[in-house]
């Protein structure tokens, strides 16, 4: 056993009777089962209820809905512009989690491998957007896009969606391959296989499910993104988190919860590939 | 890692020369897979930041670099109120992250696998979720025909409707529960580090459970409450959806400062200007968290 650290500061002067303590441990576990269950429910209520809410039959939003039927749903078939603004975000999300994937897989090689001066503030320098509030991203990235007399089109709000979400990219294929053992590669490579065949044969396999993981964290970032978007999407280039927020703040449209679950379903999938790749309990280490 | 590869590279050659030759190239090569993405950065984030901070310290009619913006700004009332305002929301809702994360955080090291699980999947599904669709729930849960106000007035709890939507409150609440993810997983981190045979000694050795948690358990996860207190700090501060939405415009934060002269007022000065003076705050609190935490490692705290 390890050697006890808290009596050293616990006084002497506290003798615990034994009813005493049997009563102050049930209370202290009953405290932080309560606690925590509040905490879980805290955590779990707000989706829940939107998922719930949106199968109502009602006239507006509520909770508990009035009746169930899915006429919400029904109704965003026949919405425009969100059909269209969904699939704007769609390929928006895409081309960014292509390119950031091809950045991202390759930076990681080098940060991870590399034995090279400046290796931990380059990759603080990649990791920097993460840290850096989107709000003040999406300010700087007008202003950038501004001054050089770029027209608010897709193609921009895909680069300003890359820079954001490459270092979840970064992140958890570097974990991967810090994780994957070089004696396979050497093994690999002393059985003869070239650089380009020991890469695709031996390590891609191998990170495939980090980069994936970071691939659909990228994807969900990006699809989901509001505030980069709110200063880069002129009128004419709208993303579905516009619209639905438009829907909810000024149209005040019950087909926005229909969204809402749609889009909680993307994530529960993304929650669920993450877990299916490389297991919730290493996603948290990532 | 990639060293003792060479040699065999060069099988037919047992000069050292040629295989430090080798290495260098090599070593050449993986330097250059990072300059896409670090190039790609330099111009689409570092450019526009340099732009952010440029625009900050000029001003029309006056030469060179100047600190105008920031005067003007640091001596009106209101542009402080809302600094203070940001401020102390951040601080209520990081303490109330770190009230409902620590026993679940807890509870997660001393659980088996399928609890372990289902708390996971509880915090990283509200983490990847759209922060619009949160916000949204919030307001159905917080409305007047909401959840809360059909329970108050089913049970008799009050007599009317309690305002809770679009005001400071309800933000609160939101944001508590937007932030509590970022809080629970340095946590659980943390706490997995713990040898929970340590808390079972002082229990052993005649502490109340509560005072091994206390004396124990709490002060070795202070690295742990550092690294989620910051995380939450910086990112309540710089919330801006759930404030917008749930809180109506009721009042002011510091990003509905910035996007409301960025894109309303069109003064891209005054958002610059804003944006860095919020980023400085964020950074001041991030670096003397990192501070405070470099001590509870190597302080009385530690084993």
């Amino acid at each position: 056993m390890a050697q006890p650290a808290a009596p050293r500061d616990a006084p002497p002067s506290v003798p615990a009777g034994r009813l005493g303590g049997r009563v102050g441990h049930v209370t202290f576990w009953v405290t932080m089962w309560a606690l925590a269950l509040v905490g879980l429910l805290y955590l779990l209520l707000p989706t829940l209820i939107i998922v719930v809410a949106s199968f109502t039959a009602g006239e507006y939003i509520t909770f508990p809905p009035q009746g169930l039927s899915l006429r919400w749903f029904a109704r965003l078939m026949a919405l425009e512009e969100v059909r269209v603004s969904a699939w704007r975000s769609l390929i928006v999300a895409t081309a960014a989690t292509a390119v950031a994937v091809v950045l991202g897989v390759a930076a990681a090689f080098p940060l991870v491998r590399g034995r090279f001066a400046g290796r931990e503030a380059l990759n603080a320098f990649l990791m920097s957007p993460l840290i850096l509030p989107s709000l003040v991203y999406g300010l700087a990235a007008l202003m950038f896009v501004s001054a050089i007399g770029l027209p608010l089109s897709v193609p921009v709000l895909v680069l300003s969606h890359v820079a954001i979400i490459v270092p979840y990219v970064i992140r958890t294929t570097a974990a991967s391959l810090a994780l994957l053992d070089p004696h396979l590669e050497e093994a690999a490579r002393s059985l003869g296989a070239n650089a380009w065949k020991t890469f695709l044969r031996v390590i891609l396999p191998n990170l495939l499910p980090g980069i994936a993981t970071g691939a659909a964290f990228a994807f969900i970032s990006s699809f989901d993104n509001l505030t980069v978007s709110l200063f880069l999407a002129g009128p004419r280039v709208e993303t579905l988190p516009i619209r639905l927020f438009a829907m909810i703040n000024f149209d005040f449209d019950p087909a926005a919860a229909a969204i809402s679950a749609v889009l909680v379903l993307i994530t529960f999938a993304v929650v669920l590939l993450a877990h299916w790749a490389v297991g919730l309990t290493r996603v948290i280490r990532l | 890692m990639d060293r003792p590869l060479e040699p065999r590279d060069q099988s037919l050659s047992t000069s050292g020369a040629r295989a430090r030759r080798a290495v260098w190239s090599r070593q050449l090569r993986l330097w250059q897979l990072v300059l896409p993405a670090t190039l790609f950065l330099v111009v689409y984030f570092v450019v526009p930041l340099g732009m952010l901070f440029y625009f900050s310290v000029r001003a029309p009619g006056v030469s060179g670099v100047t600190l105008v913006h920031f005067r003007k700004l640091l001596t009106d009332t209101f542009f402080l109120q809302t600094l203070g305002l940001s401020v102390r929301l951040s601080l209520e809702v990081t303490a109330v992250a770190l009230v409902l994360g620590f026993p679940l955080a807890y509870l997660y090291t001393r659980l088996g696998p399928v609890w372990r699980l289902a708390i996971l999947f509880v915090t990283l599904l509200p983490l990847l979720t759209s922060a619009v669709v949160r916000s949204f729930a919030w307001i159905v849960i917080l409305g007047k025909h909401g959840l809360i106000n059909t329970v108050f007035i089913g049970t008799g709890l009050t007599d009317g409707p309690v305002k809770l939507l679009f005001t400071l409150d309800g933000v609160r609440i939101a944001l508590a529960q937007v932030q509590l993810p970022f809080m629970l997983l340095p946590l659980i981190n943390a706490m997995e580090q713990l040898d929970p045979s340590l808390e079972q000694a002082a229990v052993s050795l005649g502490a109340s459970q509560a005072r091994a948690f206390f004396k124990v358990t709490v002060p070795l996860s202070a690295p742990g409450v550092v690294a989620g207190a910051i995380l939450s700090f910086a990112l309540t501060i710089s919330a801006f959806i759930t404030p917008v939405m749930v809180g109506g415009g009721s009042f002011n934060v510091m990003p509905t400062l910035i996007y409301q002269s960025a894109i309303v007022t069109l003064d891209w000065s005054t958002a610059s200007t804003t944006a860095l003076i919020l980023l400085v705050v964020a950074l001041a609190v991030v670096w003397g968290g990192m501070t405070l935490g470099r001590r509870f490692r190597y302080g009385p705290g530690s084993v």
